[in-house]
């Protein structure tokens, strides 16, 4: 085999979560309590758009906790069995190959074709002098540094013709998918969606697919030849690491989430039903988590992993299993540190239910406490976890960053936007500013969030009883 | 006669998701000043919307007025700016609404809020004069006091008295009342009532009356106008409207209502349901529900037509003017039978059942009181018989039900089914004698799990119980229980959204017999549904009973049912019943002031005989019931009885029998032989 299949543990938790959710798509899809309030969604032009977004983010993401090892060339299958390479590779890493290779020795700016800092160089005739050297890749094409402009409008042009068509494409074959009735033609549906009068708002989401497309052929196009967003520190393209940390912050949004959930519900639900006893421990330990600074805690759990790291530095054979684990444990104590607000929402929900008549039906039916709690309780209180999940998710996204920007988040190593600020640092301080970095991880980090943001507002619309007129 | 308010062709209309509903459609009204109309109708005929929409008060932006006019004095209300409107709301026309609870701000004082409506132009004090004198016209007392206090501070029955005097302090020439009296108890019903009628004596007001209550609208109606579907059917004088309505929705209305003539018949049931308002009608709205249509009624709309002052929008009407139809036969089974039979076996006792809710207060969670909610009831249940439960809120009948069931643990006392003690049972002990005991609770809406499917809901109990072999037999079973309580079998995959009010309290029968019970505990369950559903469920439960020999404990305030259903009535006030007996011996010969105040005010259309008229001398309790918290030494309704004796304050009375099945405790009737 050419390569090697590598699953991390965030890789498994993340085939996890997509096997949950796809399983909770279809569940919902058969109940129609539950797709009545995806379909508002549905009709939420706003939120489809932001969804396009996301899912381009995801899908990134996804691409890349596909992780594998590939085989040295040149080694034969022998006693010894294949020899694989030891740095572990993701499917994205494969299809930006060129992004990833093409490293410079520091510092370049976007588009340039020389290093942004100044290097001595020594001339054929001995004498030494101060000059912006070539870069090694960017522009490798050109014969001269004044086709720059012409090469990049000519590469531009191609992308904008190159998604226009995938884009046209895409549309038509939506239009010929929705042909509803059979009289219709797919023109006509065409001219439906782009007067907006699709029930599915296709204008909307087609919009956002266009910007989408365009984006992904820019960067096609332009990525292989120049560095967009420049180079950094050492050298490496600025819009890889900042593609390579959307994996990073999906996952600290959405498993930290998965991580707490069961302590939530679970206490949630027992404390508000159960009452009494058991409702002052579960109070009292949540109070208690909930008094200690949360940051206070992530810094005494990351320090103590660490050292435990140090200690056992052969259990961690290659750096992207340390850089995993290390993740793996932010999550688990952002996660114990957030479950707290969930659990008490829960629990005053829970209150509420266990005194609506049809519970009280439910114990005068003989039915256990244990049956109640699954089949009644945990049903009517989803709509609060959904809610809250979807709003965890960007604060969670940020706080990745502002914990990496006090060494307390990711794997210095690792790729993520909250370690692109924490190196700005120093960047910011320069002069001439370099300011490509910071840029990159704010923008990445901001569409990110406001994608989120805008469809949890009409997920938390459609499934608040309170916001329905 | 000159017309205070003209309504004209109104039609108003509500975009929904499903299409456009047309809840008005071309209603016209006149209000004469001084005049108090009742507008009549069940739950979604569009008597509410229609009163809305005179003010501009449709919720926006999904109401819209299609047509119409409003006269006020000859400008049209529907065609002014919202600037003028505001000159009109509350000054020219004010509107009180069903729920007092939420229709004043929390977070001002009374005064502050019946003073805001008074001209600004009024000097503070002259201003707080005037809201003093309202709210002493409407009957609280010490009004000084009330004008700082905050609404959370008053009782259900002051909060609508502030409401009305609230309406009341612009001096407006007409009030707009929406089911204003729905929300309260009976008692206090027939006091706000009284108020209301006394006030509009006394300013010469007019009165729009919203109601879905039949003898409501006769105490204080000059004029009823019936509303079905979104269209007025008749509209007459009260005493003509009375004493014989004409269209058969109306006439169908009378007989729904329960009451002690009818005991012995099943009552009229209204098929079906109101139509869906989407629809264009072609025919009368009312021929697929009335058993006298015939092919004209689905093919042309009945016309408006008036004789001497009766309108009436019916073909039975059109060709001989003035003649009455001959009346409908009614189908009227006899439900005779296991009536009498006072000696059916012992099913249930209750021997001193006390329930208090401690009251905790400061930062130990102390506990500083008790809410003795139920202090001392015993009572017994026979097997296929039925003892209602009578008393106004907050007097602990819903708690007696529950600790019966065993949902709130009792503080003292015991409870015997079949000679087994409930009350100290464990709960793994408990579960499998809990089949015989099931409960059908007040609001249909609360009682059904929305995220299960009926099929789901009728099952649960079953598996719970061990009831049906397997899958297929309880599947089966769920199949029957539909069929006995009326509902098709199509109904086992829906959820409960997909069910009206009525079908839902059937579902909730359903899912009582599921375990097939003995007992049934029915915690007022048809006080949240229309009339002819009420009639629907009423039936239901007696055909039940008979076919079961079920029992139940029926806990109501509604003395209509009580009179309709019961076999034995128990009258509780305060946590303790005060008298127990057969139903004709309690309802006909009352003996305790506060059963007969309780039966002077219930509204009612039913003969006007001595017996009535002797209870109605009783008269209308007065103010409102104390605290279970802090009750009155000696006899709790000492404070509220006309008949108190200095005896009263002091000694709470012991048993008096009157009968070997009638009981009472009242000073008045010296003690006997006790009932132990």
């Amino acid at each position: 085999m050419p390569f090697k299949p590598v699953i991390l543990w965030t890789d498994a938790l993340i085939y996890l979560l997509l096997a949950v959710t796809v399983a909770y798509g279809v569940y919902a899809a058969r109940h129609e309590h539950l797709r009545w309030p995806w379909r508002q969604v549905r009709r939420n032009p706003l939120a489809m758009a932001a969804l396009v977004v996301l899912v381009a983010y995801v899908v990134v993401g996804l691409a890349d906790s596909i992780h594998f090892r590939m085989r040295l060339d040149g080694s034969q299958t022998g006693v010894h069995g294949t020899i694989y390479s030891p740095q572990v590779l993701s499917a994205l890493d494969l299809l930006c190959t060129p992004l990833r290779t093409h490293v410079e020795q520091t510092y370049s700016a976007p588009f340039a074709l020389h290093a942004f800092t100044p290097q001595l160089v020594r001339r054929p005739d001995g004498s030494h002098v101060l000059e912006y050297p070539r870069l090694r890749f960017a522009g490798a094409g050109l014969e001269t540094p004044a086709d720059r402009a012409r090469d990049i409008a000519v590469r531009s042009l191609q992308a904008a013709v190159e998604s226009l068509m995938l884009w046209a494409a895409v549309v038509g074959a939506i239009a010929y998918w929705q042909v509803r009735q059979p009289g219709e033609s797919a023109r006509a549906v065409f001219a439906r969606m782009r007067r907006g009068q699709t029930d599915t708002p296709w204008r909307a989401m087609l919009a956002s697919l266009g910007v989408v497309i365009l984006i992904i052929a820019a960067v096609a196009n332009l990525g292989a030849e120049y560095h967009i967003l420049g180079t950094d520190q050492v050298g490496q393209d600025v819009l890889f690491e900042a593609i390579k940390s959307i994996r990073t912050g999906l996952l600290i949004g959405t498993l930290t989430t998965l991580v707490m959930l069961p302590f939530a519900l679970v206490m949630g639900v027992m404390a508000g039903y159960f009452g009494g006893r058991v409702d002052d421990v579960i109070q009292y330990i949540y109070t208690t988590l909930s008094s200690i600074p949360s940051v206070l805690l992530i810094v005494a759990g990351i320090l103590s992993l660490d050292l435990y790291m140090a200690n056992h530095a052969t259990s961690f054979d290659n750096i992207a299993q340390r850089q995993d684990v290390r993740l793996l444990s932010l999550c688990i104590i952002l996660g114990v540190t957030t479950w707290t607000g969930l659990c008490r929402l829960l629990r005053g929900e829970t209150m509420k239910l266990r005194d609506m008549d049809y519970i009280q039906a439910a114990i005068a039916l003989g039915v256990r406490s244990r049956r109640i709690m699954t089949r009644h309780i945990i049903p009517n209180v989803m709509h609060i976890v959904l809610i809250n999940v979807v709003l965890n998710f960007s604060g969670l996204v940020l706080a990745e960053a502002v914990l990496s920007y006090i060494g307390v988040g990711v794997d210095p190593s690792m790729n993520s936007w909250g370690n692109m600020i924490n190196g700005a640092r120093m960047e910011m301080a320069r002069d001439p500013v370099v300011w490509w970095a910071l840029a990159a991880a704010f923008l990445f980090m901001f569409t990110l969030v406001l994608a989120a943001n805008l469809f949890a507002d009409a997920v938390r619309d459609a499934f608040d009883p309170r916001m329905r007129k | 006669m000159r017309t205070l308010l003209r309504i004209d062709d109104l039609k108003v209309s509500f975009a929904t998701a499903g299409g456009t509903v047309r809840a008005v459609d071309g209603v016209s009204l006149d209000i004469a000043p001084g005049e108090a109309v009742a507008l009549l109708g069940e739950s979604g005929s569009g008597k509410s919307v229609a009163a809305l929409a005179l003010l501009h008060l449709l919720p926006q932006p999904a109401g819209r007025i299609v047509a119409g006019r409003v006269l006020l004095d000859d400008r049209d209300l529907l065609r002014m700016s919202e600037r003028d409107m505001r000159a009109v709301r509350g000054r020219r026309i004010a509107m009180i609404f069903q729920e007092p609870q939420t229709s004043l701000n929390p977070v001002m004082t009374l005064g502050e809020q019946i003073a805001e409506i008074l001209p600004a132009s009024l000097s503070r004090s002259k201003r707080r004069e005037r809201v003093v004198y309202w709210l002493d016209a409407v009957g609280i007392a010490d009004p000084g006091r009330r004008y700082r206090e905050y609404p959370h501070q008053l009782s259900g029955g002051m909060k609508q008295r502030a409401m009305i005097a609230m309406a009341l302090a612009a001096e407006p020439q007409l009030l707009i009342a929406d089911e204003p009296t729905t929300a309260l108890d009976v008692t206090i019903q027939a006091q706000v009532l009284d108020l209301l009628k006394e006030l509009q004596r006394r300013t010469g007001m007019a009165m729009l009356f919203i109601t879905h209550d039949l003898a409501v609208a006769y105490q204080v109606a000059d004029r009823v106008a019936v509303m079905y579907a979104g269209e007025i059917v008749e509209s007459a004088d009260r005493q003509a409207f009375f004493g014989g309505a004409r269209h058969p929705y109306a006439q169908k209305l009378f007989r729904a209502v329960p009451g002690r003539g009818k005991r012995d018949e099943m009552l009229e049931v209204i098929s079906g349901g109101v139509p869906s308002l989407m629809q264009e009608f072609r025919g009368c709205r009312f021929a697929d529900r009335c058993d006298r249509a015939w092919d004209l009624c689905r093919t042309s709309a009945p016309a408006w037509q008036v004789d001497s002052g009766h309108g009436v929008r019916c073909h039975l009407y059109r060709t001989v003017k003035g003649v009455q139809p001959a009346a409908a036969t009614v189908p009227r089974t006899a439900a005779a039978g296991a009536r009498d039979a006072s000696d059916g076996q012992v099913l249930l006792q209750v021997r001193d059942l006390a329930v208090h809710f401690p009251i905790h207060s400061g930062v130990m969670r102390r506990i500083v009181g008790h809410v003795r909610a139920v202090d001392g009831v015993s009572l017994t249940i026979r097997a296929g018989r039925t003892l209602a439960l009578v008393g106004e809120s907050g007097c602990g009948k819903t708690t007696v039900g529950k600790a019966i069931l065993q949902l709130v643990v009792p503080t003292a006392g015991e409870v015997l089914f079949d000679d087994a003690r409930l009350d100290r049972m464990s709960p793994s002990a408990l579960r499998p004698l809990r089949r015989h005991l099931q409960v059908i609770f007040q609001d249909p809406y609360a009682s059904l799990d929305p995220r299960m499917q009926v099929s789901e809901i009728l099952e649960e109990g079953m598996r719970a119980q061990g009831i049906g072999a397997g899958a297929a037999e309880r599947r089966s079973r769920a199949h029957d229980l539909l069929g006995q309580v009326g509902l098709g079998t199509e109904a086992l995959a829906r959820y409960p959204h997909e069910f009206s009010g009525g079908q839902r309290q059937r579902l909730c029968i359903a899912r009582a017999l599921s375990v097939e019970p003995r007992l049934i505990v029915c915690d007022e369950p048809t006080s949240a549904l229309d009339v002819s559903v009420q009639a629907q469920i009423l039936n239901l439960l007696r055909r039940l009973q008979r076919e079961l020999s079920l029992s139940y404990l029926f806990i109501t305030h509604n003395l209509g049912v009580v009179e309709y259903l019961a076999h034995e009535v128990a009258v509780m006030y305060l946590g303790r019943l005060v008298e127990t007996g057969l139903a004709h011996e309690v309802l006909e010969a009352p003996k305790h002031p506060y059963t007969r105040a309780l039966l002077a005010a219930v509204p009612s259309i039913e003969g006007s005989g001595a017996k009535v008229a002797a209870v109605r001398a009783a008269g209308v309790p007065q103010g409102e019931a104390p605290s279970p918290v802090n009750p009155p030494t000696g006899c709790h309704y000492h404070p509220r009885c006309p008949q108190a004796m200095p005896q009263c304050r002091t000694d709470y009375p012991g048993t008096t029998r009157i009968s070997a099945t009638h009981w009472v405790r009242c000073h008045l009737y010296p003690a006997g032989t006790d009932p132990s």
